[in-house]
């Protein structure tokens, strides 16, 4: 049969069975991996398909395929990127145009056609939670669009199964947003009643697993399995790991204490929160106990760093037996090359708790000028060894180096993490006493909020004593911070910290009260020593210092010892009202009428500190002579 | 909904016909010059002189003896070529195919699930339909000179314009039944797909399922969200198509009109003192939609019934204000408000004072309505309703419980203001709801004042807003914002009073005339250039066109004068040499021509979107996304566009025709 007299059907049926002929070796390779039951490899698939799962192309595997994304992919007619890069530019204008709604809707159609660009997922999450969700003027709305956000991103992580980014940025907005934002508060109520959202994330995050205890569904629970989640990945299923190891372990602890916190602030704490205090304290612990690299690969512990320095102190014992005096020698020679005086190597010598805050900074100046040279002399020490003990001297130094390098890791790390704070901070809210002035603060705050000041008591007329029925502010205050007292005692690091910050806030609520009351302040106030340690600064402004009360009395010491300058009417006024206010007297120390009139000059001066103050009270005086 | 113009069929006419006799006539002259330029390569110069006017003198009696019975015959050759190929059946299966897979993509559970719905399928109505007249019309005549079946028409006594019409009209007349199948298809789709009902959420439905609301925080203990200020009970339906709704016992106190009485939503009344109290279940709205409630039976077992879906299909006529002016905070009158600095300018902004200026502002927008009639209102009401769609603008947290306050107060605008006096009513305060349709219910009894020129006053009390303050038909309303340093957003459109729905379905319709439009235009111009271009060129040059036309804006702001990163060659340059847009190029001589050349090539892009269809003026699915009329001005202004094209592309078609060998 001659080419031209083949008819057109023989033709198209040839075709077909090329085609036919094709799709079988096609279907071979790129056969898709299957599982059993166990999710056991049955079949890893074809050669296409272990490309595409060992490259993370596209969905190798049956149950991932997602036959929306699929039609939409084989829509764009091979012109993906040309598609993406429309949707993109449309979900730009939909933003710009206020319109949300559609905005979503596009972002959907985008992320199916490249559901495997993380970037984007975590890009337009963000979006949709923080930049759109902030677009509404009514908070409830704004909740509505955190969770679009959230489950925008969550839609995204079956499509990237081995990347932890994801579900890292999940427990992020899920505790950022809901437990650290303007409208925390009612973001936290809603969330609690909002099953429509705990079952949209229940295929990943049961929602009973998100504490239901007596406060309910909570937030910072639902971001540490978030977080567990990503964790699970790298430890159990190991996928690659995207950020260094201190942030990496450090997120999912350090979820616990923070819903530990937040309820703090919500309800009045109880064993429940107690024991939340206590199990982010084993957390931390245990994070500190891990072994974590940094990005220069050093391996460290942060919980090791006292027997580090142990270690280290041990070890170049051992190494000066070598070469007796040289340490003494080469230090020496250190001091003159670089120029330190006298008194710089005293302070370098001193404990650094016995520094006060300039010297501590001039010594820590010092040692990173003589960092190098100082890594080096252990080396140089091992070098002025016997020849026979080079060797064992050589190992000692390089032991000495690499345990100056973990120092060294933890140091600059904890500055990042503030590791030793948290690790103090979880142990003192987990202890009753912490959890009595949490609660005292707690009853003062509301009782602040009810502008109760004073206690409300019944006078028994027979025998003239009074019963205390409701404790106002002030008690409760004067009572949270005899107990922060006792917690600052046992952890004194915690007095200059955060949380000193969070109570010198409290403190400056009841100097208001104190004065609103027109109480004097009190002459031993329990926390007056945090309030020195962390003045002069923004937080305690306008708080008085031990030195400037100290000032003050010593002021009104001397105007008692000039009464001859004093008016006689007036000191006959002050007598003769004495006999009425005696009772009343009996609970006021002398001291405390006393400074009544610093406190009404208090705010007005603050600012010029305590100078001007002194200065003010002379003029006053002046002008009262005149 | 955004309305950015309000045009009015009268004004554009005027406009509208001197464009297109401008384009028609330079386009004549275009063609006699190149037609006489052809014509002389071939017959010399004059020869073709006569040529040319003789196809001219033969254009009239074509045009005026056209056979409308030959033009039908042409027609239903066409439809019946057009069915021969098959297109059409290919386009129902893939439009067939679209819907019934549509569900994957969509999102049921978004906050406006008809919005998405109604997109899709107007989106894949407009794509489809398109692109089949431009297949059918592309492949037409030229398969027909290509086949030479052309001369079994030629040869017998049709005139060009016959064929040329009968093409046009023939494949506008198979498109537009293919056009009206799909959008009764796309309807029912829509209908089943959005309408839905729900439950009350718990174990039963009865009023036993509400929880009592905690008075001190007006907070559900259900939702944990905020609840009217009158409910006294509250609980949630079901979750169905992907929402919740609050339902409410709301406590009110019965006036006058007794017959809230008999409403099915009352579950019981109570006399307190002199007063008679009602307890209504109230059904709260989302994504613009609620539904009805009938409650059966007494006390706690009375059951609640919740009906269909209210208010998801609609078609809101809106009437907006004439004019909008806004006054900034020392009472000037500004352009467009304060801008916040958004980057769309859409909306200006109007001031509730800042402590610093001891609170005080006079910044407000003042809306004038016209033609505010009784007759376009219920006669039944005692109140009009009043839609706002404000946006808002916060400078601080302030009270993230409350939503910005706004005021709103009405003036009659008098004819003659010197004589007559001016009635002023109280400021009513009110909560803006951002991005949502606001509805406030005006009372036609307003309490006011009414003052004298002078300004003294005459009468204070109660005034009927049709009969005593807008007799005229002239309204003034002036928005202020009443929250200290916070901020409220409007646009012409933001406010308006709304008149009585239109029907639904009739609206959804009118929708498809903005389809059939571009529809028309689209076979016009594919007929048109099929007469002188062979198939490929055919489909290019409409692709081209319909690409233009769907981007004329963006187009349009491309060839803006002076535009930062400067023309497409000096844009090119940047990005090879990836300098920024602020960068000078400082490439000397060649700057100029560089510069020279841009303003040429935009100026061109610039006409070519005047020659294209502009298919954001033919396109009206965003009324009906948005529950909106669709206004009958716009769509006589789409007709306009669409006859102004027919006409210019079918004479472009006539002489192409006319002057091809084959039609001789």
């Amino acid at each position: 049969m001659s080419k031209n007299s083949t008819s057109p059907f023989v033709r198209k049926i040839m075709y077909i069975a090329c085609i036919g002929g094709l799709l079988i070796p096609l279907s071979m390779v790129s056969r898709p991996e299957i599982r059993d039951d166990d999710q056991q490899i049955k079949d890893p698939g074809g050669m296409l398909s272990v490309l595409r799962d060992q490259h993370n192309l596209s969905q190798a595997k049956i149950s991932e395929v997602d036959p929306a994304s699929e039609t939409m992919k084989l829509a764009s007619l091979g012109l993906r990127g040309v598609a993406v890069n429309v949707l993109w530019m449309q979900a730009m204008e939909h933003k710009k145009k206020e319109d949300y709604d559609n905005l979503a809707a596009t972002l959907k159609s985008l992320t199916k056609i490249q559901p495997n660009f993380v970037r984007v997922w975590e890009y337009q999450a963000h979006n949709l939670a923080y930049n759109v969700s902030m677009e509404f003027d009514d908070y409830e709305y704004r909740y509505q669009w955190v969770t679009k956000g959230l489950d925008f991103l969550k839609t995204g992580v079956p499509y990237n199964r081995t990347d932890h980014r994801l579900t890292d940025n999940l427990g992020f907005m899920t505790g950022n947003k809901f437990g650290k934002s303007d409208e925390k508060f009612s973001f936290r109520r809603i969330f609690r009643t909002d099953d429509k959202f705990h079952q949209s994330m229940a295929d990943f995050i049961d929602p009973e697993a998100y504490d239901t205890r007596s406060y309910g569904p909570d937030s910072w629970k639902m971001a540490w399995h978030w977080y567990d989640w990503s964790r699970r990945m790298v430890e159990e299923q190991s996928h690659p790991q995207y950020r260094n190891d201190l942030m990496f372990k450090m997120f999912r602890p350090s979820q616990t204490r923070n819903q530990a916190q937040t309820l703090g602030e919500e309800f009045k704490t109880d064993e429940i929160i107690q024991e939340i205090w206590a199990k982010a304290y084993e957390e931390w612990i245990d994070y500190g106990e891990q072994q974590l690299a940094d990005s220069k690969g050093t391996i460290f512990t942060l919980e090791r760093t006292t027997q580090y320095e142990k270690q280290l102190s041990e070890l170049r014992e051992q190494l000066d037996q070598f070469a007796p005096g040289a340490r003494a020698e080469l230090t020496q020679q250190m001091f003159d090359a670089y120029g330190v005086s006298g008194e710089e190597r005293a302070l370098l010598q001193m404990p650094a708790d016995q520094l006060n805050d300039d010297e501590a900074r001039m010594a820590t100046k010092m040692r990173r000028k003589l960092m190098t040279t100082n890594k080096q002399m252990d080396q140089a020490i091992a070098q002025r060894a016997k020849v026979g003990e080079q060797m064992e001297a050589k190992r000692i130094a390089d032991q000495i180096l690499r345990i100056i390098q973990q120092v060294g890791a933890i140091e600059s790390n904890d500055s990042v993490i503030n590791y030793m704070f948290w690790r103090d901070r979880n142990k003192a809210e987990s202890q009753d006493v912490a959890v009595r002035a949490r609660q005292a603060t707690f009853e003062a705050e509301a009782m602040l909020r009810r502008s109760i000041y004073d206690d409300e008591f019944e006078w028994d007329y027979k025998t003239k004593e009074k019963t205390v029925t409701r404790k106002g502010t002030i008690s409760l205050y004067n009572e949270a911070f005899a107990k922060w007292n006792e917690v600052f005692a046992e952890y004194p690091d915690l007095e200059v910290s955060p949380l000193a910050d969070q109570i010198i806030e409290h403190i400056k609520k009841y100097k208001e009260v104190l004065n609103v009351s027109g109480i004097d302040w009190p002459e031993n106030f329990p926390l007056q020593r945090v309030i020195d340690l962390n003045s002069p600064s923004e937080s305690t402004r306008g708080l008085p210092t031990s030195e400037q009360l100290e000032e003050i009395r010593s002021g009104q010491e001397d105007d008692e010892e000039e009464p001859d300058d004093e008016d006689e009417s007036a000191e006959d006024e002050s007598n003769e009202e004495e006999p009425a206010d005696d009772e009343s007297n009996e609970d006021e120390p002398a001291e405390e009428q006393e400074s009544a009139d610093v406190e009404s000059t208090d705010d007005e001066s603050a600012d010029n500190g305590s100078s001007r103050r002194k200065t003010s009270d002379k003029d006053t005086k002046k002008q009262g002579d005149q | 909904m955004i309305v950015e113009d309000f045009p009015l069929f009268s004004e554009w006419i005027m406009p509208g016909l001197l464009l297109f006799g401008g384009i028609a006539l330079a386009a004549a002259l275009l063609g006699i010059f190149f037609g006489f330029i052809t014509a002389s390569f071939r017959h010399g110069p004059f020869e073709a002189f006569y040529i040319v006017a003789q196809v001219i003198a033969e254009a009239i009696p074509d045009f005026l003896y056209t056979s409308p019975r030959r033009v039908v015959a042409m027609a239903r050759l066409a439809i019946k070529e057009a069915l021969r190929r098959r297109v059409i059946l290919v386009t129902f299966g893939i439009f067939a195919a679209t819907l019934l897979f549509g569900g994957w993509f969509m999102d049921a559970g978004s906050e406006s699930p008809h919005e998405i719905y109604l997109n899709f399928v107007l989106w894949g109505t407009q794509l489809l339909i398109l692109l089949t007249g431009l297949l059918i019309s592309a492949f037409s005549l030229p398969e027909d000179i290509k086949n030479k079946t052309i001369y079994t028409i030629v040869t017998k006594p049709v005139r060009a314009t016959e064929i040329v019409l009968g093409r046009i009209l023939g494949f506008g007349a198979l498109c537009s039944a293919l056009l009206a199948l799909m959008a009764v298809i796309s309807f029912f789709f829509i209908w089943r797909n959005l309408s839905h009902d729900h439950l009350v959420a718990g174990d039963n439905q009865t009023i036993a399922a509400f929880t009592e609301v905690d008075p001190d925080n007006r907070i559900s203990r259900i939702t944990g969200k905020r609840v009217s200020d009158a409910a006294v009970l509250v609980a949630q339906t079901n979750n169905v198509s992907g929402h919740t709704h609050r339902l409410e016992v709301v406590k009110l106190i019965v006036g006058e009109d007794k017959s809230v009485l008999d409403l099915p939503d009352v579950w019981k009344t109570e006399t307190e003192g002199d007063n008679t109290v009602l307890y209504r279940v109230v059904c709260f709205p989302v994504g613009g939609h609620t539904h009805r409630i009938t409650v059966s039976g007494s006390g706690n077992d009375a059951i609640v019934t919740i009906g269909q879906a209210i208010g998801q299909f609609r078609a809101r006529v809106p009437l907006y204000a004439k004019n909008l002016t806004m006054l900034d905070k020392e009472g000037q009158v500004t352009e467009k408000g304060i801008s916040v600095g958004r980057e769309w300018n859409y909306r200006g902004y109007i001031d509730g004072g800042s402590a610093s200026m001891g609170v005080a502002t006079l910044a407000k927008a003042i809306f004038d309505f016209e033609d505010l009639r009784a007759s376009k209102f219920d006669k039944d009401s005692d109140v009009v309703p009043l839609d706002l769609t404000l946006g808002v603008f916060r400078t601080f947290k302030g009270d993230v419980q409350k939503r910005v306050t706004g005021g709103i107060q009405f003036e009659s605008v008098p004819d003659n203001a010197e004589v007559e006096n001016r009635f002023i009513s109280d400021i009513n305060s009110f909560e803006t709801n951002e991005f949502q349709v606001q509805t406030r219910a005006i009372p036609r009894k307003m309490i006011g004042r009414m003052v004298a020129p002078d300004g003294s006053l005459v009468r204070e009390g109660e005034f009927d807003l049709f009969d005593d303050i807008a007799k005229n038909g002239k309204l003034r309303l002036n928005l202020t914002c009443r929250d200290i340093n916070q901020y409220i957003g409007v646009a012409t459109a933001d406010v308006y009073f709304r008149q009585a729905d239109n029907v639904y379905w009739i609206n959804f319709f009118k929708a498809y005339v903005g389809i059939w439009c571009q529809l028309m235009i689209i076979i016009c111009m594919g007929v048109a250039l099929s007469t002188f271009l062979s198939t490929p060129l055919v489909m290019l040059g409409t692709l081209v066109m319909m690409v233009v036309g769907f981007f004329t804006p963006f187009i349009r702001e491309l060839t803006i004068p002076d535009r930062d990163g400067g023309g497409p060659i000096e844009s090119l340059i940047r990005v090879i040499t990836q300098k920024n847009m602020q960068v000078d190029l400082e490439t000397g001589v060649l700057d100029t021509v560089i510069e020279k050349s841009d303003q040429f090539i935009t100026q061109r892009m610039s006409d070519l979107t005047y020659l294209a269809p502009n298919f954001s003026n033919l396109d009206f699915s965003q009324f009906l996304t948005h529950g909106y009329a669709i206004d009958t001005q716009r769509m006589l202004v789409a007709i306009g566009i669409t006859l102004a094209f027919f006409v210019g592309l079918t004479l472009l078609g006539y002489f192409s025709l006319k002057t091809r060998e084959i039609a001789k």
